[in-house]
């Protein structure tokens, strides 16, 4: 069985304890255990190797400094940054942060500047991480 | 999995990546008088000592624009020359990329406002649309 089906098999506890000495060794803090165990629940299915959960999910810990020039050449546009201020005008006023009002308050943002959701989605994966690899964005 | 990192991280990381990624205010603001309006640099700079000014020069399109039936079928070349008088002291005093005006994006902004659309004449509503945006 390959080390990929290892991982799948495994509960989310039995992969925290090997992965824990990883996370122990990045510096990387977590919130609570529970924390930890709902994001590997959902990165699970990308890990090769216990120590892969570092690299793969380090947005979920840490704030980006910084971002890619490459990937945001192609994707940013002029408005961008507009959809972003007005997303988190949207979400500041969410009094209860679900997955399903995060969903309504993107669908209603979509209609109202007229653009796919789509589009809101690109621009989201460079203020959250390095690059396109989020498993779902609003869960 | 903004669900689960939470509001008030996902609202930190909106408005991070919005204020990082954007053209610094003040130096659009001048962008866009300086291409409407004549606006003399030197007054400019004498009434805001802390200014500084990036030159993009020379800066060549093809595009599509003009009344003229041939000038929106055949095209023609557009030369650009911008200078954009703003506040660079925070640049000056921290050496960081991030405190200055990048050019690049001062160039795709210009190279937007001129492919982007094929239009009769350069007017200022035009200018201010793209300020909007």
């Amino acid at each position: 069985m390959a080390h990929q089906q290892h991982i799948k098999i495994k509960s989310n506890e039995d992969l925290a304890s090997l992965i824990k000495p990883f996370l122990h060794v990045a510096g990387i803090n977590y919130r609570d255990e529970i924390y930890l165990l709902k994001i590997i629940g959902l990165m699970k299915e990308r890990l090769a190797f216990p120590q892969d959960f570092i690299n793969a999910s380090v947005y979920f810990f840490q704030d980006p400094n910084s971002f890619d020039e490459a990937g945001l050449k192609k994707n940013w546009e002029l408005e961008s940054c507009t959809w972003l201020k007005l997303l988190a005008d949207q979400l500041k006023s969410v009094n209860q942060f679900v997955l399903s009002e995060i969903e309504s308050r993107l669908r209603q943002l979509s209609v109202e500047l007229q653009i796919k959701r789509a589009n809101l989605f690109i621009q989201l994966d460079w203020q959250f991480l390095d690059g396109p690899l989020v498993p779902d964005y609003l869960k | 999995m903004m669900e689960l990192l939470g509001k008030d991280v996902v609202l930190r990381r909106l408005y991070f990546a919005a204020e990082k990624l954007s053209l610094p205010e003040i130096a659009f603001q001048v962008l866009v008088l300086y291409i409407h309006l004549p606006i003399n640099g030197k007054i400019l700079m004498k009434k805001n000592p802390q200014f500084g000014v990036i030159r993009l020069h020379n800066a060549v399109f093809y595009a599509y624009h003009g009344v003229l039936t041939d000038e929106q079928n055949l095209g023609g070349k557009f030369e650009v020359d911008v200078d954009l008088h703003c506040d660079l002291s925070k640049g000056t005093k921290s050496d960081h990329l991030s405190d200055t005006v990048n050019y690049e994006r001062v160039y795709d902004c210009i190279r937007t406002l001129v492919l982007e659309k094929s239009i009769f004449f350069w007017n200022h509503s035009r200018i201010l649309s793209v300020k909007a945006s």
